[in-house]
């Protein structure tokens, strides 16, 4: 069993002052493996208390990093899986399904995650799985009307996974979604 | 359970006739009836009150569990209102500063145990150490002494304890108490005060208090006369300016006309910061604007004056964002970017064709690095292709100014992917007609035009870099895609 934190798009500080409480305690130290970031932290502060929660933190950049350090796209292979990571932005139109197949099919990968348009996404598309983890502070998109935070935990087993996926709506709401690997 | 009578940390054991009156007071501590209150105030006044009091508050603060206790104690606290405060104090002149400052730490600390609604106690505290330092002329305290300390240390309670950090606001005699210290000391407050604020993630109501709060940070809103020549360390400033931006996302009014308000405030103390502030703080501004906008436009049924408020905060925005251009013109094109897509979505094609026309003026002239040109130029036809709200002819005047822009980017491959991506506005983008119909480009033409030159370009690629391989393949997956949908 993997545990894969998968998160993003927080814009702290430019559109939110911090992570929802409810969503810090629940990310306790040491009980998650990888971190897969989808960028827009924006700062090294975010940075570093993602440090805190795994060693193993890859972010790819987002429009608005800061950082020039972050590369644009990262491929990351946990168990059986091997997982392509960018922001999001660079895929146009915004959010477009076959745009993102496109990027999958360009990094040869099985799982696909971006960020950026603050939507909690998870498809299923020819075999290959296209997750996007939302905002994890719920902060502003010009395009949407509401925002809710969320993220997601990938619990990798074997040619398995099953993610967990976190929304703030009043509290806390939890949905599990299963997805197993087409060999 | 009661600490050795007349001895502190750091203090001294008093003259002989201490420990009659104290063990009296102690007697008085330990009772629970009012009448022995009075005992006190009289044992009080009739020896040495300064050490007796201090005790007192210490040792009280120790052992408060029963309310009756908590009275007699407090009633000490009493004596020590003005009037009977000046004459101790007075009395004792040669008394140190650090002393009488402890004394009324703990005293601050014993209010706020006792009666943590009467704001009054600690004010009058805080007023009373005022009137010592200005008296003994003994300003601006210098942040490397002990007295210093003590006096931070007794400002920080209230910050620390208070549950709601705002009551501070309330406390007239702070703002006088902060005067007292030198910038370090001063700065050492507002650090602590904001980090309080942003940490229990306190809201902000009115702009009363946003311009009470920014007044007591003036520390770190702007440069102050006394601050030291050099530099600060640039780690600390980022991390100080990083809380001071947090802010902007506490500022919730109940109301969009006080939100905008609070805004306002809130842009004029920050403008008053320089160029290395307005970097951190006027960002989350413009966001906080856009998010009003929003809001304004969700709640346009309940008031026929949203659409000129909402103009008077695009207009907050322009100035706001032109502020940021001369230092960040890739932050400023973003923000011009982002405000172009607010505008679109309460259908104002003005200020959507004016935001998107500032970001791609700052483009051609200020972004200059061939990394920074690509990925702008992307962001651009992205942001162009999500627009519907533009007229025909705007829309047309914007996308052949895309194409052209991406044809000229340095490096060819970057060259090929943007002229390709801005075959997705010629499909897919949106425009209004005349007749107000969002209709789709669709223009099987132009898609073509751009991908065969997308083509030719790659073909030169192919020439000189193998890096052009994955290019060639995208177009083609490009190609195929409008295709398949028509």
């Amino acid at each position: 069993m993997v545990l894969v934190l998968v998160i993003g798009d927080f814009h702290i500080p430019y559109r939110a002052s911090s992570l929802p409480p409810q969503f810090k305690k629940l990310l306790v130290p040491g009980k998650i493996q990888h971190i897969l970031c989808t960028g827009n932290l924006c700062t090294k502060e975010t940075y570093d208390y993602l440090k805190t929660i795994a060693s193993d933190v890859h972010v790819v950049k987002g429009d608005f990093d800061e950082s020039a350090s972050y590369p644009e796209q990262k491929v990351v292979t946990v168990g059986q899986f091997k997982i392509g990571l960018t922001h999001g932005h660079q895929v146009v139109p915004w959010g477009d399904t076959e745009g993102l197949a496109m990027l999958q099919r360009q990094l040869d990968v099985d799982i696909v995650i971006s960020g950026h348009t603050h939507k909690f996404e998870a498809v299923e598309n020819e075999g290959k799985f296209f997750i996007n983890p939302g905002s994890a502070t719920g902060a502003f998109n010009a395009l949407e009307i509401e925002v809710t935070p969320s993220f997601v935990l990938m619990d990798i087993n074997g040619p398995q996974i099953v993610l967990y996926v976190y929304q703030l709506l009043k509290d806390v709401k939890v949905q599990k979604i299963e997805y197993k690997k087409k060999s | 359970m009661l600490e050795k009578p007349g001895v502190r940390e750091g203090g001294e054991v008093e003259s002989k006739s201490v420990p009659t009156a104290t063990n009296a007071a102690y007697g008085v501590v330990s009772h629970d009836q009012s009448s022995s209150g009075d005992v006190a105030m009289y044992e009080i006044s009739q020896c040495k009150v300064v050490k007796l009091t201090c005790v007192c508050a210490m040792s009280s603060s120790r052992l408060l569990k029963n309310p009756d206790q908590c009275h007699s104690v407090a009633t000490c606290a009493h004596v020590h209102c003005p009037s009977k405060d000046r004459e101790v104090t007075e009395g004792r002149a040669a008394m140190p500063l650090e002393d009488v400052v402890a004394l009324y730490a703990s005293l601050v600390n014993l209010a706020l145990k006792c009666y943590p609604n009467r704001l009054d106690y600690v004010d009058t505290a805080l007023l009373c150490t005022v009137e010592v330092f200005t008296k003994r002329e003994a300003t601006p305290v210098e942040s490397s002494s002990v007295t210093s300390r003590e006096l931070i240390r007794l400002q920080n309670v209230p910050v620390k304890t208070y549950e709601s950090t705002l009551d501070i606001l309330k406390l007239d005699n702070f703002p006088k108490a902060l005067e007292l210290h030198d910038y370090q000391g001063r700065k050492s407050l507002a650090v602590s005060v904001v980090g309080t604020v942003v940490s229990k993630s306190i809201s902000i109501p009115t702009a009363d208090e946003a311009d009470a709060l920014f007044k007591l940070l003036s520390p770190l809103v702007k440069d102050q006369a006394d601050q030291p020549a050099e530099p600060p360390d640039p780690d600390d400033f980022e991390e100080e300016q990083m809380m001071m931006a947090c802010l902007v996302d506490l500022f919730r009014a109940p109301e969009p006309d006080q939100q905008y308000m609070i805004l306002n405030v809130a842009r004029k103390h920050f403008g008053t910061g320089g160029d290395k502030r307005i970097r951190f703080t006027l960002p989350p501004l413009v966001f906080a604007a856009y998010k009003l906008i929003s809001q304004y436009h969700s709640l346009r049924e309940q008031d026929d004056r949203w659409l000129m408020k909402c103009e008077q905060i695009f207009k907050f925005c322009f100035q706001t964002i032109n502020a940021l251009v001369k230092n960040q013109p890739e932050l400023s094109l973003r923000l011009f970017l982002q405000g172009s897509m607010v505008a679109d979505r309460i259908s104002n094609e003005t200020v959507t064709y004016e935001f998107f026309s500032q970001a791609f003026t700052l483009y051609e002239e200020e972004v200059t690095d061939s990394r920074a040109q690509q990925a702008a130029i992307t962001l651009i036809i992205a942001t162009l292709e999500q627009l519907s709200s533009l007229g025909e002819e705007n829309h047309e005047t914007l996308r052949s100014n895309c194409a052209m822009s991406s044809s000229r980017l340095l490096k060819k491959p970057d060259q090929c992917r943007s002229v390709a991506t801005c075959a997705h506005v010629f499909w897919s983008g949106h425009f209004t007609s005349e007749d107000r119909e969002v209709t789709e480009c669709k223009d099987p033409k132009r898609v073509l035009e751009c991908l065969k030159k997308a083509g030719r370009i790659a073909q030169q690629c192919m020439d000189t870099s193998v890096q052009a391989l994955p290019v060639i393949k995208g177009l083609l997956d490009k190609a195929a895609r409008p295709v398949s949908r028509s």
